[in-house]
């Protein structure tokens, strides 16, 4: 497909955008995605390869974070280039547009399947595994649970370690 | 040479005793985990990734199916043993060519493994013969529940576990199989086959994984994303499609034998038997397209100097660095090449 604005270069950032209840549909070459403040790295990076062997379907994020990752120093451009982030928190500032990028690579972006906290084998006595900061209800719910079937089996030295765990900030496990 | 001896000892994926073993090499479950307090690998500098490396191995020795294993810190070998532990699917082509504070563990028969610092800080990994996704399924999640008693995973609420590619964030799981299907290539109708999986949400490439053509008509068919669906999901829907493959599969090579152009297939069998028998010199990529004709043969009944087990074996044994390791140095290729043809007419000698 050829782009929308020059028409000359080969289209590749395809963009869908909600304009009241209508849906406009747009194909760019990457120059003119640049110059519009529509560009999503460079067109070679592994990731834009990526992107366009997944069916053209790049809507672009509109907002490129300028911030780097508080925690390791990424910039948005460098995930760009490598298609690799560089630690859990670039997760947490690039936020927004991996949202939507999660969603085109899997075609969904909730997680289903084992998480730390709910695997069956730790109801068996054994040690909790980790939980996550910011993990949500379903974590706490567990949790709760957990502490009741210590409470019940007088287990309580397990009781009161979940329920830290429950309460606060969690400490450093396993180094 | 300190990994010689592994020369003497046969991989669990290598024998061909698992479920529909004549059409399916190998399966292997890969899971990716990140330790939540350090950087992902490429961004870590050597003293976190030492940490990280460490805190992998202590962790490791306290779990059952490793704790006995061998541990490797990849920096202390040679690049030739390290691309032989590439070749055993240990390690990943990555990690042989960078090996810096990266390391790997391995278990009994080489059946589970762990990487340490290759893309993410922990690659653990189960692989056995067959079409054999669930079994393997229940012993990779036992070996993460354990490792996760001891180690912090990066995990996210919505996200799931958290990964330096986004391509496999979620359940951070490849389950993948190796699977051999020469028939449906010869008839053309592998396209159309390919075409069929990548609907089920199935990646297919070739042998050797990523950037690297199919080779003897193997092919390496896996999930193509992580997120969404939950691991027994996707390791049923892979499972059930591999299974309608193989019967395909073999239905395709007998509609071949029993067909008015079975004289050309039977030509060709044996045609590549005897390259296999008397060839004084064969490159890795020859081996592997005469040794599948060879594998086509076998399913079909067809009598040839050796069985599905040595076959299997001479697919590991005759990859080069293997084929170094066991000369005990470092060869040219076309010494290799000479010697992998003199392995081969001694397997297939009548």
């Amino acid at each position: 497909m050829i782009c929308g604005q020059c028409g000359k270069n080969e289209a590749a950032v395809f963009l869908k955008q909600l304009a009241g209840n209508k849906v406009t549909q747009a194909a760019l070459c990457s120059a003119c995605a640049e110059d519009q403040g529509l560009g999503l790295g460079h067109p070679g990076s592994p990731l834009m390869s990526l992107l366009s062997g997944m069916g053209g379907l790049l809507a672009p994020a509109r907002t490129v974070p300028s911030r780097n990752c508080r925690s390791c120093g990424l910039r948005f451009s460098q995930f760009m280039d490598s298609g690799r982030l560089g630690c859990r928190e670039c997760y947490e500032t690039f936020q927004k547009p991996l949202s939507s990028l999660l969603k085109r690579i899997h075609g969904a972006d909730r997680h289903v399947g084992l998480r730390p906290a709910a695997r069956p084998s730790a109801d068996s006595g054994s040690k909790t595994p980790a939980e996550e900061p910011g993990t949500g209800e379903a974590t706490r719910r567990l949790l709760r649970q957990k502490i009741q079937a210590a409470v019940a089996r007088e287990d309580f030295e397990e009781a009161a370690r979940l329920r830290d765990l429950l309460r606060g900030p969690h400490d450093k496990k396993g180094m | 040479m300190q990994l010689q001896n592994m020369l003497r000892f046969r991989m669990a994926w290598s024998s061909p005793s698992g479920p529909h073993a004549s059409v399916v090499l190998s399966s292997r479950i890969r899971l990716a985990r990140n330790l939540a307090e350090f950087p992902f690998p490429w961004r870590a500098g050597p003293r976190a990734r030492t940490a990280v490396l460490q805190a992998a191995f202590a962790a490791s020795r306290k779990t059952r199916a490793l704790g006995a294993g061998a541990y490797l810190r990849l920096e202390a070998f040679e690049p030739l043993e390290r691309v032989f532990l590439a070749e055993r699917r240990i390690i990943s082509a990555q990690m042989a060519a960078e090996p810096g504070q990266s390391g790997a563990v391995i278990g009994g028969r080489e059946l589970l493994s762990l990487m340490v610092n290759e893309e993410d800080h922990l690659r653990l990994q189960a692989l056995d013969s067959g079409l054999s996704l669930i079994s393997l399924w229940g012993k990779a999640l036992e070996l993460e529940g354990e490792l996760s008693r001891e180690l912090r995973f990066a995990h996210h609420a919505h996200w799931g576990y958290l990964t330096a590619c986004p391509t496999n964030t979620g359940t951070a799981m490849r389950a993948s199989v190796l699977a051999h299907l020469p028939a449906l290539g010869l008839s053309g109708r592998i396209n159309d086959t390919l075409r069929r999986l990548s609907g089920f949400g199935l990646a297919v490439r070739g042998l050797y994984g990523e950037g690297t053509r199919v080779l003897g008509d193997f092919y390496q068919i896996s999930n193509a994303s992580a997120l969404g669906r939950s691991e027994t999901a996707i390791i049923e829907t892979i499972a059930r499609a591999i299974e309608a493959l193989a019967k395909r599969e073999l239905e395709t090579q007998r509609s071949m034998a029993g067909g008015p152009d079975a004289w050309r297939l039977e030509d060709r069998v044996y045609r590549s038997i005897g390259i296999l028998a008397h060839a004084r010199t064969i490159s890795y990529e020859e081996t592997l397209q005469h040794c599948s004709h060879a594998r086509m043969a076998l399913n079909l009944g067809w009598k040839i100097p050796v069985n599905l087990d040595a076959l299997n074996e001479l697919l590991v044994l005759a990859q080069p660095a293997h084929l170094q390791m066991a000369a005990g140095k470092e060869l040219a290729p076309q010494e290799r090449d000479a010697m992998r043809a003199a392995l081969l007419r001694h397997r297939f000698k009548a």
